[in-house]
């Protein structure tokens, strides 16, 4: 799919991945491709920057952890308002796939 | 030779790109550490230096990586100076009405003379912090409303320019109204000769410039910091 229509929707792919629990950077990407069935491909450092501007915001909080290897981890968790935000930004585009798909199968959009 | 760690060498990068935030060149460097390991040992049995390179590219350009994180580090340090501006600007108000209130309670002699320069000197001084509040306010609500964007090199420049130019006209104005306070007590301390109850207008005095001081050199902290942050894309 293409990367710039992709990084529009970032923050709510990364939310939308972590809705399901505590994950750290690199199995949130795994999350996202399962999940997106490979079609979401970015270049897997872009969900950094967007980890920390959520972070930033309170949508996310973050602490450090040791992974099975030792190596410092940073593991990210939906904060209440993260929550908040994902399901705020899910409607939003539900209704936006609603129009968009009535649009282009020509019988028009019809109200939930 | 050994050729370096190509993982320790893509670090390396992205911490120069990161220099503008040591603090944060180290969280995002282990982070990034971590994922690239985790890549490799999750790779298809290749070379361990294969593995990396390939993790590498994957993970994208140190370059790209790091925009992100200048254009929000630039927000963010442009509303911290806003922030910090509206606070020395409060501070010293407060220090100037805390005087006020201490010349009424000791019941502060004042010359004819002093009196006749303070009906000149007074007013500008009121006008000058007057501006100061206004333009510290008004940088500091500016700063707030800076476009956030994915991208500093998509930032455009001119609206924190003229954010930076309302910080430096109320650092002045707060510098001028400081200044004839300055003039004013040090005039009155004179007249009336040093005593304990002298101190705390001397005091409050020296903290006014010192606020002064410690704005104004947080701001041209923050101009070299931006002119950093802002050059390096071009």
């Amino acid at each position: 799919m293409e990367g710039e229509i992709l990084k529009g929707h970032l923050d709510m792919i990364v939310l939308a991945a972590l809705a399901a629990g505590p994950a750290h950077g690199y199995a949130i990407i795994q999350e996202i491709r399962r999940r997106s069935g490979g079609a979401f491909d970015l270049p897997e450092g872009t969900i950094y920057p967007a980890l920390h501007r959520l972070e930033k915001a309170g949508l996310l909080s973050s602490r450090w952890t040791s992974g099975d290897s030792g190596r410092k981890r940073r593991v990210y968790s939906l904060t209440r308002r993260g929550s908040r935000a994902l399901v705020e930004q899910r409607a939003v585009w539900d209704r936006f796939a609603d129009a968009i798909r009535g649009l282009l199968s020509g019988t028009g959009h019809v109200p939930a | 030779m050994s050729r370096p760690d190509p993982i320790d060498a893509y670090l390396d990068k992205l911490a120069r790109e990161l220099a503008f935030d040591p603090a944060l060149a180290r969280r995002v460097c282990l982070e990034v550490h971590d994922h690239l390991r985790e890549a490799v040992d999750a790779g298809p049995g290749e070379a361990p230096p294969d593995a990396a390179r390939r993790a590498i590219v994957r993970f994208g350009h140190a370059r790209e990586i790091a925009a992100p994180y200048r254009a929000l580090a630039i927000c963010t340090r442009m509303r911290r100076a806003g922030a910090i501006v509206v606070l020395g600007v409060a501070a010293i108000f407060l220090a100037m009405e805390g005087r006020v209130v201490w010349y009424g309670l000791v019941q502060w002699p004042v010359s004819r003379e002093l009196q006749a320069l303070g009906a000149i000197l007074l007013p500008v001084d009121r006008y000058a912090f007057l501006a100061a509040a206004v333009l510290a306010i008004a940088a500091w609500l500016r700063s707030l409303r800076l476009p956030s964007p994915a991208d500093h090199r998509s930032m455009p420049r001119a609206p924190v320019r003229r954010c930076q130019y309302l910080f430096a006209g109320a650092t002045i104005a707060a510098a001028v109204a400081v200044a004839i306070e300055l003039c004013l007590t040090g005039l009155r301390l004179l007249e009336t000769g040093l005593s304990s109850s002298a101190l705390l207008p001397a005091a409050s005095v020296l903290l006014e410039l010192g606020l002064v001081a410690g704005v104004a050199v947080y701001l041209r902290n923050t101009r070299h910091r931006l002119d950093q942050q802002f050059g390096v894309a071009t």
